[in-house]
């Protein structure tokens, strides 16, 4: 099969115009994916700086508890609270004991005291203890406090990053949608004249100039003439 | 060269965006204003609650330990102990009883005090989840204004009971026990001694 040049010339064109097509919209896809990586590189910066925020929050409440986590915190949390407690204990005062008689000698006074006082120290005593045991659970309480507080944080924290990452799908989306280039039309342009070329080529034109045309005989000479075509039909 | 027309921009993204930062800066502010509704809850609003606690009970176990005193004077002053090493005993038991129970009041005025930072602490929680889903700082002020009244309501607290009944009714029972021969705690009281007459009956005679 030998082909023709008009059969060349379209096929040559048709591929030209869809390399041309099948070029831009490569390009218009580039583009339109590059787009939605800005966007998502955008988020992304956007995101890291929220969780910086979440880890600095996560950072200040787990110093806060480590700071209240030390004996020393400990031993100053017991001592207030065994402090409040102590305070609210009245000292020993035997000498509103009205049963003691005026004339009571001072040995039964003084065994009055001491029996007194002995049982008011073990009353402070088991308190102190108490307030020991208080101050731990202060402790843990105290620790509860900041981790609520830093969870109110991060919990602030992630409805931002949440809420953010939402919309960088809608970006993305809108991102590409703005990248993308519609074809220009040359390469449907070009596609078209190698149809075109096509349809001529098989309706029998010829690109190749063709023997002089014979002189059209005068006797049939009418009202219509020959169009001057450069191609013979 | 282009022959298409041109693509009409896509403004949905800025106007999502747009939305969020808005979005966002509600919820900022929604937080500031529960920030503020809470601000009188701070220490030394929950040290006046450990205040009021030990203002209410405490008058409440000082009168009832100087009726117990005074109950206790009496019967020891019935049994005729009121010098003895038995009485300095009691006292010192009802003292002891007596300085539990004020520890007692000072722990639970700091339990009390702990309790409303965390009652505070939770609502205020609440009320951050609240906005964060809401994102309406005018309901958020709104809610946490009531909240925070809610909060500063007085706390109803209940009176004291008996707290030196069964002291006193103890120690009563065991005087009684080792006057009637109990050798259980070795107070060295005067024993009563228990005996048969034939004309009157049993008799009781003090040792």
């Amino acid at each position: 099969m030998c082909l023709g040049p008009e059969a060349l010339v379209s096929l040559a064109l048709t591929g030209a115009g869809q390399a041309v097509n099948t070029n831009q919209q490569n390009k218009s896809n580039r583009a339109m994916a590059a787009a939605r990586e800005g966007a998502l590189r955008q988020e992304l910066a956007r995101q890291e700086q929220y969780q910086k925020q979440a880890a600095l929050a996560m950072d200040d409440t787990l110093s806060e508890v480590a700071r209240s986590a030390t004996p020393e915190n400990q031993q100053a949390t017991d001592t207030a609270r065994n402090e409040f407690v102590q305070e609210n204990i009245p000292g020993v005062d035997t000498s509103n004991y009205a049963q003691l008689s005026p004339i009571a000698s001072k040995v039964v006074k003084g065994a009055f005291d001491k029996t007194v006082g002995d049982a008011s120290g073990r009353a402070r005593e088991q308190a102190k203890r108490l307030a020991a045991l208080g101050g731990t659970q202060d402790q843990f309480f105290n620790n509860k406090l900041a981790l609520a507080k830093g969870g109110r944080r991060i919990s602030t924290v992630g409805n931002f990053a949440g809420g953010s990452a939402g919309v960088n799908r809608a970006e993305q989306v809108s991102a590409a949608n703005n990248a993308y280039k519609p074809p220009s039309g040359f390469g449907d342009l070009l596609g078209l004249a190698g149809a075109g070329m096509g349809m001529f080529s098989n309706m029998g034109g010829t690109l190749t100039p063709g023997p002089a045309m014979p002189r059209p005989n005068p006797a049939f000479v009418g009202p219509m003439r020959p169009a001057p075509y450069l191609f013979k039909f | 060269m282009c022959l298409s027309p041109k693509v009409p921009k896509d403004n949905s993204a800025e106007i999502a965006r747009q939305q969020e930062e808005q979005r966002q800066a509600r919820i900022s502010q929604g937080q500031q204003s529960i920030d503020q509704a809470f601000t009188p809850f701070n220490d030394a609003y929950y040290t006046g609650i450990g205040q009021k606690y030990l203002d209410f009970y405490n008058p409440q176990v000082d009168k009832q330990y100087d009726k117990a005193k005074e109950n206790l004077s009496y019967r020891l002053a019935r049994q005729g102990i009121t010098e003895s090493q038995e009485s300095a005993r009691q006292f010192g038991d009802l003292k002891e009883n007596y300085d539990t129970q004020r520890s007692d009041i000072a722990n639970k005025a700091l339990q009390a005090q702990n309790e409303t930072r965390g009652q505070v602490e939770q609502q205020k929680s609440s009320l951050y989840d609240l906005n964060s889903s809401a994102a309406d700082p005018s309901l958020i002020a709104t809610r946490a204004a009531t909240a925070a009244s809610g909060l500063q309501a007085p706390a109803v607290l209940s009176p004291l009971g008996d707290v030196f009944a069964a002291f006193l009714n103890t120690g009563a029972n065991a005087v009684q026990a080792q006057q009637a021969g109990y050798p259980g705690w070795k107070l060295n009281l005067p024993n009563a001694n228990y005996g048969y007459d034939k004309s009157s009956g049993y008799t009781y005679n003090k040792g």
